[in-house]
């Protein structure tokens, strides 16, 4: 299951996404990597490969991502490591993105880069990225059922992340981009119970100055 | 109390069956960092600015920088409870305050919640902190005097309603006192008043309620606290939620006095704001926009005009400054947006001058327009013949001989200086202090001992309130001094001052 494999993933290096240096540096690579796999048609080739090399080589072995994030190897060295390691086993686009980024000391950003290119590509293709968090785990059918519906709704194809969290108690909190669309049922305890508080507080409050002078005093 | 259950239980079901399920759509962000009253948010795309944020806690936040990828938020309660990775939703509100009658007598904090265990405030009106100022065809020129009790300021530096007085001097020269003693002169005046505490120790602010429930001032008055242990951005909100209680009264015709004590610790706290927000420092590390933050909030003080009601707000800020440097930057920043200055010295408070006012650099722009013709009438050269007369007096303290002229107007002078001063917690009715400054200017003490002044004027006023309660009910009711009253008030002093010749005599025979 990718998707499940992805949400696991993005969350490890969250930290990340979120360095608002990072993203913008990421963002221009990714703009760049983008812009060449379309003139090749490779783009989605080039997104498989990159995902792969992310979680099966360099999360596996983190002392690889150190060295490309080092500043005591010169980036000469880097350039032509990436390039005796990669060279002839991935696309040459994806190979020489990799040359690039590692030439110009910008190897600690790969993962960030994978995310803004990543998300770049959806924009471009359409797709939408849906976080659906839910209380027990969805079965596909209703995943299936839920893509539908979303499909109908954002008049684009949605991206589905699912994630589970039994605190929600039942219903479904959606979220897309930086919008929440809350069904939750804890959401909605938590709503009923503030507004009981508050008005019950009234009451008692309003019966109170019936008979003591107005404003507390 | 006594409660009845049922009753309680079938509001709740009432509520439960009432409660429509609604999808709750916000837009959401996640803190990056938290810093002393800031955080930085990842996410939020579309929040505004000066939008105001909720953390996952419950603490409000206000949205205060919009960078490109990320919020510089100030976090209005307790930033010590957020942590790094929470969610932030904003909530398309802008931040209010409750405002009306429920908040008159009350102390509050800048948000808007009791701080003095009375129940919660219990009110549907709110109002934006942040609103535009009344622009030129809203308002009218100050024209109705705002007596504040205080010979000195009602005599020389007149306030009127609508005004904009600033009160300057440094630390312990009785500016709290001013503005206190102006809101306790409010009472039966039907002006509903403000004070601000900002960065200000929770005892001093303790004994300042107190002070106003003893005088009977706090039927009128709302506390607004910001206190020094409390979080910048509270303290940088404090003033701007103080007027916009203030000017719900404003706008509904009446009539609303605020003072702000003191803006030079909302300077400090916004400076700290600005400077973690990473905003460039300026002069004294201010941000370029901190002459903005007051000017924005005193031009909310105004006198309206009469299609709007005619309300007004009128405002005391108070500044403290460091060894009577009035050219630092806060000071002339803030002297240059009001309206006129009362201006505090030291020396001139450990010499026994209390309210410690300099006649001389202290000016009201407004002038006579905010006095009643009375007054206007008996202290209209006061304030120059006493700056002329502390320069004579710096000059007669050579120990020249004097010729008779001066010799008089150096006695005039020093009776007029004992005539001014006014203990704490006891402002005088407007009349009184016509009453007071016409026998002082007319040259009626200037036989009188210094040190016998006080007891003058006290004795005079209880003559007049008993003996000749026609002249003070005219001035009263007339607010001027036509040359009939003017008359028979000689004729009264000088009756009195038979009586308090005999009195003396029989003072000085007993011993």
């Amino acid at each position: 299951m990718p998707d499940f494999d992805e949400e696991q993933f993005s969350a490890a290096i969250q930290g990340a996404e979120i360095d608002p240096a990072a993203h913008q540096i990421s963002t221009v690579y990714a703009r760049a990597l983008l812009a060449a796999t379309e003139k090749a048609g490779q783009s989605e080739e080039v997104l498989d490969e990159f995902r792969a090399v992310l979680r099966d080589v360099l999360s596996r072995y983190p002392h690889i991502d150190d060295i490309l994030a080092s500043g005591m190897i010169s980036s000469e060295e880097k350039a032509a490591m990436v390039d005796r390691a990669f060279a002839g086993r991935v696309s040459p686009i994806f190979s020489n993105f990799l040359k690039v980024v590692t030439g110009h000391g910008r190897g600690r950003y790969l993962k960030a880069i994978y995310f803004a290119f990543s998300d770049l590509l959806d924009q471009l293709r359409g797709r939408i990225r849906v976080q659906v968090t839910t209380a027990a785990p969805l079965s596909d059918d209703q995943a299936q059922h839920i893509a539908g519906q979303l499909r109908g709704v954002l008049s684009a194809e949605p991206k589905l992340q699912r994630k589970v969290d039994p605190g929600l108690v039942a219903g479904v909190v959606f979220r897309i981009g930086d919008t929440v669309y809350d069904g939750s049922v804890s959401t909605q305890l938590e709503r009923i119970r503030s507004q009981m508080i508050h008005r019950s507080v009234h009451e008692i409050q309003r019966r109170r100055d019936r008979f003591g002078t107005p404003a507390g005093n | 109390m006594k409660f009845n259950a049922d009753e309680i239980a079938s509001v709740l079901q009432q509520e439960i069956e009432q409660y429509d399920s609604k999808i709750d759509v916000r837009e959401v962000g996640r803190v990056l960092e938290v810093g002393d009253g800031i955080a930085r948010v990842y996410g939020l795309s579309g929040v505004m600015a000066g939008e105001m944020v909720r953390f996952a806690n419950g603490v409000t936040g206000l949205a205060f920088n919009l960078e490109e990828h990320s919020v510089g938020v100030i976090i209005l309660g307790d930033y010590l409870a957020i942590n790094e990775g929470e969610e932030v939703r904003s909530t398309g509100e802008l931040l209010s305050v409750p405002v009306g009658d429920a908040v008159i007598g009350r102390v509050v904090d800048p948000l808007g919640n009791p701080l003095d265990g009375k129940g919660p405030i219990v009110t549907s009106e709110r109002r934006p902190v942040e609103t535009m100022a009344p622009g030129v065809a809203e308002r009218q020129p100050v024209r109705e005097p705002m007596q504040t009790g205080i010979k000195a300021i009602d005599a020389m530096t007149p306030i009127g309603r609508g005004q904009r007085e600033l009160i300057i001097g440094d630390r312990k020269t009785g500016k709290t006192a001013i503005g206190i003693d102006a809101i306790i002169n409010q009472k039966n005046s039907g002006v509903k008043c403000f004070y601000v505490a900002i960065g200000q120790k929770e005892s001093t602010v303790a004994t300042v309620v107190e002070a106003l429930r003893n005088h009977g001032a706090m039927d009128y008055t709302t506390v607004i606290m910001a206190g020094a242990s409390d979080p910048a951005p509270l303290q940088y909100v404090a003033p701007y939620a103080g007027t916009a209680m203030a000017e719900f009264f404003m706008y509904k015709g009446e009539h609303a006095l605020i003072v702000y004590d003191d803006l030079s610790k909302q300077a400090v706290a916004y400076r700290q704001l600005s400077l973690l927000m990473r905003r460039p420092p300026g002069r004294e590390a201010y941000p370029g926009d901190v002459f903005y933050c007051h000017s924005r909030l005193l031009e909310r003080s105004a006198k309206l005009s009469d299609a709007l009601g005619g309300g007004s707000l009128t405002s005391l800020p108070i500044i403290e400054t460091l060894e009577g440097e009035v050219s630092a930057y806060i000071p002339t920043n803030v002297i240059s947006i009001t309206d006129g200055q009362i201006y505090l010295q030291p020396d001139l408070f450990f010499a026994g001058q209390r309210p410690a006012m300099n006649a001389g650099i202290s000016v009201s722009r407004v002038g006579g327009a905010a006095q009643i013709p009375a007054m206007k009438k008996v202290a209209g050269g006061l304030r120059l013949d006493l700056a002329a007369f502390r320069e004579l007096e710096a000059f007669a303290q050579l120990g020249t001989d004097l010729d008779a002229e001066t010799q008089s107007r150096l006695d005039r002078g020093y009776r007029m200086i004992e005539l001014l001063k006014q203990g704490q917690y006891q402002p005088m009715d407007v009349t009184d202090e016509v009453l007071s400054i016409y026998a002082g200017t007319r040259g009626h003490l200037d036989k009188i001992p210094r040190e016998r002044v006080a007891e003058w004027e006290k004795d005079f006023l209880t003559f007049i309130h008993e003996q000749k309660s026609e002249i003070r009910s005219k001035i009263e009711t007339t607010k001027k001094l036509d040359d009939d009253t003017a008359a028979a008030l000689e004729a009264a002093i000088a009756e009195f001052q038979k009586q308090f010749a005999g009195k003396k005599e029989a003072a000085t025979a007993k011993v």
